[in-house]
């Protein structure tokens, strides 16, 4: 296997002023074995990302350019059903709210067993029944047995997610797209889980794009890091590397405004104040010229407003880029 | 001196759920109070039972030592106001963001001219337009409607303000602004802050002192430089130990 | 709200709306300008039955020579009266037992649907003529009847609507301001939930005037000569091997006056709901 690359993905959408521009000329290569992590706030654009790849775009929609790199097999993403014959298979996806993906008037067996007929059809009978079995147990869910016969408002949130990735395991795809998973779980379900999402990349070995809006998720978790502002990709780098000397503004203010439980506190609580970072994303129909953060930059030159900044290496002898001409200012 | 809010005992029991099994807090006036714990934890329902919309089964909540009975909701609303966590669903729909605040000049049985000129005062310090009157609910950013339910609140001038979830659904690079804001109401208003939320980390910096709740259940309780890093109990720690950090960056 | 203005631009912006808006006001201009327009319709003259529509009968005559045109206008405003206040009385009742019950739970709601299941339980046009026989034919009684027919439908809807209200965000804000339940009632239950009823009640005109129909053909209803939509395709269908002249003026508007309006409540749905159209369509 060789990964993931998605190359020149560029998404409009109609609205009633004009064309919008979601995403502009993403290039993302998710490596096999790691998790790429998509971070970015609402208006990013990285759930659209997500969904072109899936081929689940709104109506109002449409990929204007990019391609899917997929082993050997390269995808036209801006045909409507480029990615149909993947989904399932070759591609796997795990969202947001598991509702979305477990039909709610099947038991979990028919969802595990639908994955098994099209990844290993020469299963059956108590065999096919033993691979569903293992799959749950695999992914931490206690009694299994029962769990196959049970439908999914039956189980917790953090179950939910759990039979989604125990049929990404099935389905032994070469990506798998986890939109925003554990948003709507707890802390400690949402560690769980992600700790079977971890176990799935070291089992199958498949290239993981993880699209979240949370820096520590990615931090603790992640492989790798993509971070998208207003439609562009910005930064991309090993986690490692990003989040000890992020090259881009925009990353070093996301990460200053994070609120980590082990943060220096004061002994009055009263003194605590809190990072932001001023200002509203840019008018989508009326981006500004050159860098499209340069509105809300600390660092901003005249030049800024001159150049669209191409992706400048951060570090000697590192793949960590950045798309800003001050990177030398951090 | 007089606890702000007394819960002594509370018990609260929805069908086969018990909601609350025996919650007692003291919370100090002036103090900021974080309450935490996940999704099914009662903490909400606790807070749902301090403004008066949950009767308890059992038990007794006193707001600065007047215990509260039944039908209290009125006596209550001068004390202790919220804001919820879907800010924008908490303004009625069909009708003007500045007829929903005009009412609470006819709760409180002021004029229409001294609630008005409160209420611009309100808008300019929180960065409102002053167009945002003659808007409905839907017409608003969700921004604008989290801060038309701050001013809604703080137009009654409780004495208590509880905030539920205040950070949920923010993005990180905008939740620092309300969190200010919080704490700036905090030292202008004398208020009494409740926080209910399950994001530790943010609590943890804003709180003066903190319980957690688990089942209905207080597990653990004290000042908040106590409770985030020093818990005593096991679930605390649970908790503390599956929150995320950023590794590399404190590394 | 928007103002009376402001809905009626955005019913006539749809193409639907504007259909049922169109029909509509035909409709009404038939009820209130056909009868004075028109000769008696219950003028006699047997010599000129059966004629096909012409200049000085625009939808022909019927056996007896009646002028058809002013029957059927006559017909469509005692259909609309009736439908009208029937629905009127039925959406203001119906509200006040469906939000009261779904305001108080317990006692109060279990006893009102208990009522509303008795009166749904019995065919309609059984239980009307059952009522009508204890207290007799007439205007008043067939209004009344009809109307006690009509109210469990508004009366569940307006319940069900209360009852998803009731723990809205926007609700409990207002509670903890301490508004009053009768404002709270008056000005935030009350215009979420007349939306749909008020749909409800646009597609319910059609129904009434059927159900009026029925009991007219019965003999407990509109009372000849009077002319009545119901009446007046029932005396057609009688003489259809003759001439069918006589049916399809009144079949015609009874299936436009149907249509329109329920084209026209649907329109009128969509506007008067601010969530919609901040959703754009």
């Amino acid at each position: 296997m060789s990964g993931a690359a998605i190359a020149g993905l560029g998404v409009d959408f109609a609205a009633k002023a004009g064309i919008h521009h979601a995403v502009r000329n993403v290039n993302l290569a998710a490596e096999p074995g790691r998790i790429l992590g998509l971070v970015g706030e609402s208006g990013s654009g990285k759930s659209t990302v997500a969904l072109a790849l899936m081929g689940l775009l709104a109506a109002n929609a449409r990929v204007s350019s990019g391609t899917l790199q997929l082993g050997a097999d390269r995808f036209d993403l801006t045909q409507p059903e480029a990615t149909a014959s993947l989904r399932g298979r070759r591609m796997a996806m795990i969202f947001q709210d598991p509702f979305a993906s477990l039909n709610p008037v099947f038991p979990v067996r028919a969802h595990l067993n639908e994955v098994l007929q099209r990844r290993a059809p020469e299963l059956a009978g108590e065999a096919k029944r033993q691979a569903a079995l293992d799959a749950l147990a695999a992914v931490g869910i206690d009694r299994p047995e029962l769990r196959l016969t049970q439908y999914p408002h039956e189980l917790s949130g953090g179950m939910r997610q759990r039979v989604a990735i125990a049929m990404a395991l099935l389905a032994r795809p070469d990506l798998l797209i986890a939109d925003e998973p554990t948003t709507a779980l707890d802390a400690t379900v949402e560690a769980q889980v992600m700790k079977e999402v971890c176990a799935l990349r070291d089992r199958i070995g498949c290239s993981i794009l993880l699209i979240t809006h949370s820096l520590g998720l990615v931090a603790e978790y992640c492989d790798d890091i993509a971070v998208m502002y207003a439609g562009e990709l910005v930064e991309q780098g090993t986690v490692a590397e990003v989040a000890s000397d992020p090259g881009h503004p925009y990353t070093r203010a996301l990460l200053a405004c994070e609120v980590t439980i082990d943060a220096p506190r004061s002994p009055d609580a009263r003194q605590s104040r809190f990072r932001m970072i001023p200002g509203d994303l840019p008018d989508p129909l009326n981006p500004p010229s050159g860098c499209i953060y340069r509105t809300r930059c600390d660092i901003a030159i005249a030049e800024c407003a001159k150049i669209v900044p191409p992706p400048i290496q951060v570090r000697k002898g590192s793949g960590q880029w950045a798309r800003c001409i001050r990177v030398e200012a951090r | 001196m007089n606890s702000a809010i007394s819960v002594r005992d509370a018990k609260l029991r929805f069908g086969q759920t018990q909601a609350l099994d025996g919650v007692t807090l003291d919370i100090a006036p002036r103090d900021c109070f974080g309450l935490v714990g996940e999704s099914g934890s009662g903490k909400t329902t606790l807070m749902r039972a301090i403004l008066g919309l949950e009767t308890l089964s059992s038990g007794e909540i006193a707001l600065f030592g007047a215990p509260l009975g039944k039908g209290g909701i009125r006596q209550r609303a001068r004390l202790v106001q919220a804001i919820f966590q879907d800010p924008a669903a908490s303004l009625s729909p069909r009708r003007r963001i500045g007829q929903l605040l005009d009412e609470v000049g006819e709760v409180l049985g002021e004029t229409r001219a001294e609630i008005r000129t409160r209420q611009q005062a309100l808008f300019r310090r929180l960065g409102l337009p002053a167009g945002t009157a003659d808007k409905y609910p839907y017409q608003i950013s969700g921004g604008q409607a989290r801060r038309v339910a701050v001013a809604r609140a703080l137009l009654m001038r409780p004495r208590i303000l509880i905030a539920d979830e205040p950070t949920a659904g923010l993005d990180v690079s905008v939740q620092g602004d309300l969190l200010n804001l919080l704490q700036e109401l905090r030292a202008d208003n004398d208020l009494t802050l409740v926080v209910v939320s399950h994001n530790l980390a943010v609590v943890r910096l804003i709180a003066d002192s903190a319980a957690v709740m688990h089942r209905g259940k207080i597990v653990e309780q004290g000042p908040a430089a106590q409770v985030f890093d020093a818990p005593q109990a096991d679930y605390t720690q649970r908790l503390l130990a599956s929150w995320p950090r950023l590794r590399a960056a404190s590394a | 709200m928007s103002g009376f203005g402001a809905i009626l631009s955005d019913i006539w912006r749809s193409t639907t709306g504007r259909i049922g808006l169109v029909l509509v006001i035909a409709i009404l201009l038939l009820a209130i300008l056909g009868p004075v327009l028109s000769v008696d319709p219950n003028k006699i003259a047997v010599q000129d039955r059966f004629q096909v529509p012409s200049l000085t009968h625009p939808l022909g005559t019927d056996n007896l020579g009646r002028d058809l045109f002013a029957r059927t206008a006559q017909g469509t405003r005692a259909a609309l009266v009736i439908s009208l206040l029937v629905v009127a009385a039925s959406l203001v009742a119906g509200s006040i037992l469906g939000i009261a019950a779904g305001m108080a739970g317990g006692v109060v709601d279990r006893g009102v649907i208990i009522v509303f299941d008795i009166i749904s339980s019995y065919p309609p046009v059984i239980l009307a003529m059952g009522l009508i026989a204890l207290y007799g034919t007439g205007f008043g009684n067939l209004l009344l009847v009809v109307t006690i027919l009509f109210i469990p439908q508004f009366g569940r809807m307006a319940r069900a609507q209360t009852l998803s209200l009731r723990h809205q965000p926007f609700i409990d804000a207002e509670r903890i301001l301490g508004l009053p339940t009768r404002k709270l009632i008056l000005r935030h239950l009350m215009p979420n939930v007349v939306g749909p009823l008020i749909v409800l009640a646009s597609m319910n005109i059609p129904v009434v005037i059927t159900i009026e129909a029925g009991l007219s053909y019965l003999g407990i209803g509109v009372q000849p000569p009077q002319a009545s939509l119901g009446s007046l395709i029932k005396d057609g269908y009688i003489y259809l091997n003759q001439s069918w002249w006589p049916t399809i003026g009144s079949a015609v508007t009874l299936a436009l006056t149907t249509l329109g309006s329920t084209l026209f409540g649907e329109a009128l749905r969509d506007a008067a709901d601010p969530k919609l159209k901040g959703h754009g369509r």
